[in-house]
């Protein structure tokens, strides 16, 4: 096929000032490997962070009783799942689902016989959190529940428990010592348990450290005196999926006096997290976009200035102005795509360069943990950063390719 | 019918304050298979006049029949449709673009029109036989000398077949040997095809081999 002479011309005319277009391609190019960067950066971060906050405590789904939501804070041991082994074995059939774990929170105070505490407590089933705590989808991330130490509770502990490294530290609790814990049973009855401490754990977030205390779920029955659970958490093969795995269980339990959470409705930092960081890289994108929209503008201009006499001529020789106004945007375009594919390649091949050695981060405000991150190259994101260059490159010469095409003839012919 | 009939032209400039009248009232009517000279000192006109008439320009006042259209009706694409199929351009500083090779710049013209590829290529290598400058077609323009640049402007201008070629100072920037070749290609052309010329010069010679001259002075023809 033969090649438009107007691209071919475009396409000559852009490398005719060979420095003047290198330099506009490299600020194109520039901006879009700003935008793989810092975009894959913060999705990497996202990423890192959803998983943590999902691995570390939430699961992917929990199911409450009906009720619990919206007064379960007031009254929790009101709204609790009556039968939860066969919830649990409705549950485990649908797809996606990899497991189901009961829990049960609640406040209470501990006691090393010389200081007392308010802590939180949480009963849960070793062997089905350990699943959860395992994070495989971010590479070189920790788990969601990291032994400090001692050792984590396994499926035949009773009265053990495990300290949160700061309430450990706060009450000089050593692995080993027994505490006394303290809180009402469902009835509203004071019970007290000795419960040997077996290990400490750190998580994601500090705050959750300072005051959590971790023991089986039968343990935590007992000291509440109930059968019951509190919350069913579910954990799905891939956090995508969540939405999924959410529509079938709302159907499932529909009828059961139930109601659920996804992760995304629990996580208030995450998504508060996201969205300021969605907005700083909103502002990324717009400077960026002016980045492109000056250069290529200048360039553009000034080659229009430069060429003047020329665009009087294919106008005598009778191109309309909408043709020279095309000329010149074909100019832009080229400019804007060769830029924009220059940036792409350039940007995955340095994310992908950068996200092999990885960059080390301090912990996140709220966290304890340092980690490694990555940039991730997301396909949506390369052609965002495309299409801006695209666009901005359209934008910006249209101004100069405008004027170009409203000159008087004799006038541009003049020109020298 | 007179290709080209002007009648009572004024054109005035504004140059800063004062305001220049380039053209003072001209009439001009140039017929079929003329070849036009227009004369007179720098100054006097002769680009003003050029300019009105290839419909690249507007009148303060008058009116100009292109082929018996009156131009002064008709839109910014009208025109451009008007020069393109009616009227050539020559011009002094040959005014080819840079980035064509000698073979595109004569085959722009025609890219809007609908011919079929290979009777354009076949049309424009013809074009470039007319004016002895087949072995050129890949050149770019500044491969070319000022004589060969200026042959394939003529070859450009004649590409769409235009009844009338507007040539300002075709000869100014050549020396006098090839001005006078360049000239001759454009007599050749006038005889064989009929084409109508009218060209601008200062030079007495090139002037010599019009078959007729206007000379303009002050913006007005004195004879
Ligand atoms: N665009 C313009 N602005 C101001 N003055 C102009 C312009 N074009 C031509 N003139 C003036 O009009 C007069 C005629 O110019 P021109 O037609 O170029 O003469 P010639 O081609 O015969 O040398 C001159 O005085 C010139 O300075
Ligand atoms: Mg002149």
């Amino acid at each position: 096929m033969e090649i438009p002479l107007d691209l071919k011309l475009a396409v000559r005319n852009v490398f005719r000032n060979k420095v003047r277009s290198l330099i506009t391609l490299a600020a194109i190019a520039f901006g879009c490997i700003s935008l793989i960067i810092a975009g894959g950066f913060f999705e990497d971060t996202f990423l890192q962070m959803r998983e943590s906050v999902i691995h570390s405590n939430l699961g992917h789904i929990q199911i409450y009783k009906k009720g619990y939501i919206e007064k379960g804070s007031a009254k929790p041991f009101d709204y609790m799942i009556e039968n939860p082994d066969e919830i649990e074995k409705l549950i485990s059939s649908i797809e996606h689902v990899e497991l189901i774990t009961p829990r049960i929170t609640f406040s209470g105070l501990m006691s090393t016989g010389e200081n007392t505490v308010s802590i939180f407590c949480q009963g849960i089933n070793p062997e089905g959190e350990q699943a959860i705590s395992v994070i495989e989808t971010v590479k070189g991330a920790t788990s969601g529940l990291a032994i400090e130490a001692g050792e984590n509770l396994s499926q035949n502990d009773m009265y053990n428990v495990i300290l949160g490294r700061g309430l450990a530290k706060a009450m000089g609790s050593k692995v080993g010592d027994f505490i006394i814990l303290v809180c009402n049973t469902v009835g509203g009855a004071l019970n007290a348990m000795d419960m040997k401490v077996k290990g400490t754990f750190f998580t994601i977030s500090k705050e959750f450290d300072d005051r959590a205390v971790r023991m089986p779920i039968a343990a935590a029955q007992t000291l509440l005196r109930t059968d019951k659970v509190q919350t069913l958490v579910v954990l799905v093969d891939k956090t995508e999926n969540t939405d999924q795995v959410k529509k079938q269980l709302l159907y499932l339990v529909k009828d059961k006096d139930l109601e659920l959470k996804p992760w995304y409705e629990l996580a208030d930092f995450y998504n508060k997290t996201v969205e300021l960081y969605g907005r700083q890289f909103l502002v990324l994108k717009f400077i960026i976009a002016i980045i492109v929209i000056l250069s290529i503008f200048n360039t553009i201009n000034m080659s229009i200035w430069e060429r003047t006499r020329e665009i009087g001529t294919i106008m005598a020789l009778g191109s309309r102005r909408r043709e020279v106004l095309k000329l010149f945007l074909l100019e832009g375009l080229v400019l804007g795509i060769l830029g924009g594919l220059i940036g792409i390649a350039a940007g995955t091949v340095l994310a992908y360069l950068i996200s092999l050695v990885g960059i080390p981060m301090p912990p996140p405000p709220g966290a304890t943990v340092g980690w490694t991150a990555h940039i991730k190259i997301v396909p949506q994101l390369l052609i965002a950063s495309f299409s801006i260059a695209l666009i901005s490159s359209l934008v910006s010469s249209f101004y100069p390719a405008f004027k170009a095409s409203r000159l008087i003839i004799a006038d541009a012919l003049r020109h020298f | 019918m007179d290709i080209v009939e002007a009648k009572a032209l004024t054109k005035d400039f504004h140059l800063g304050k004062t305001l220049i009248y380039a053209l003072k009232g001209v009439d001009l009517a140039v017929s079929e298979r003329e070849f036009l000279a227009i004369a007179g000192p720098s100054g006097s006109g002769k680009s003003t006049l050029l300019n009105l008439i290839g419909c690249i320009d507007l009148p303060t006042s008058g009116s100009i029949k292109i082929d018996g259209i009156d131009v002064s009706a008709l839109s910014s694409d009208e025109l451009a449709d008007l020069r393109a199929t009616k009227i050539g351009f020559i011009f002094q500083m040959f005014n080819l673009i840079p980035v064509l090779s000698a073979f595109e710049n004569i085959e722009y013209p025609l890219l809007r029109k609908k011919i079929k590829h290979h009777m354009r290529k076949e049309k424009v290598m013809d074009a470039l036989k007319n004016v002895g400058l087949e072995s050129f077609a890949t050149h770019k323009p500044d491969e070319l000398s000022g004589g060969q640049r200026q042959r394939v402007a003529i070859a450009r201008a004649l590409i769409s077949e235009p009844k009338i070629i507007l040539a300002d100072e075709p000869t100014a920037n050549l020396d006098h040997k090839t001005g006078t070749a360049v000239l001759e290609v454009m007599k050749k052309i006038n005889e064989d095809q009929g084409t109508v010329f009218i060209f601008s010069t200062h030079d007495p010679k090139v002037m010599s081999m019009a078959s007729r001259i206007v000379q303009l002075m002050d913006g007005k023809v004195i004879s």
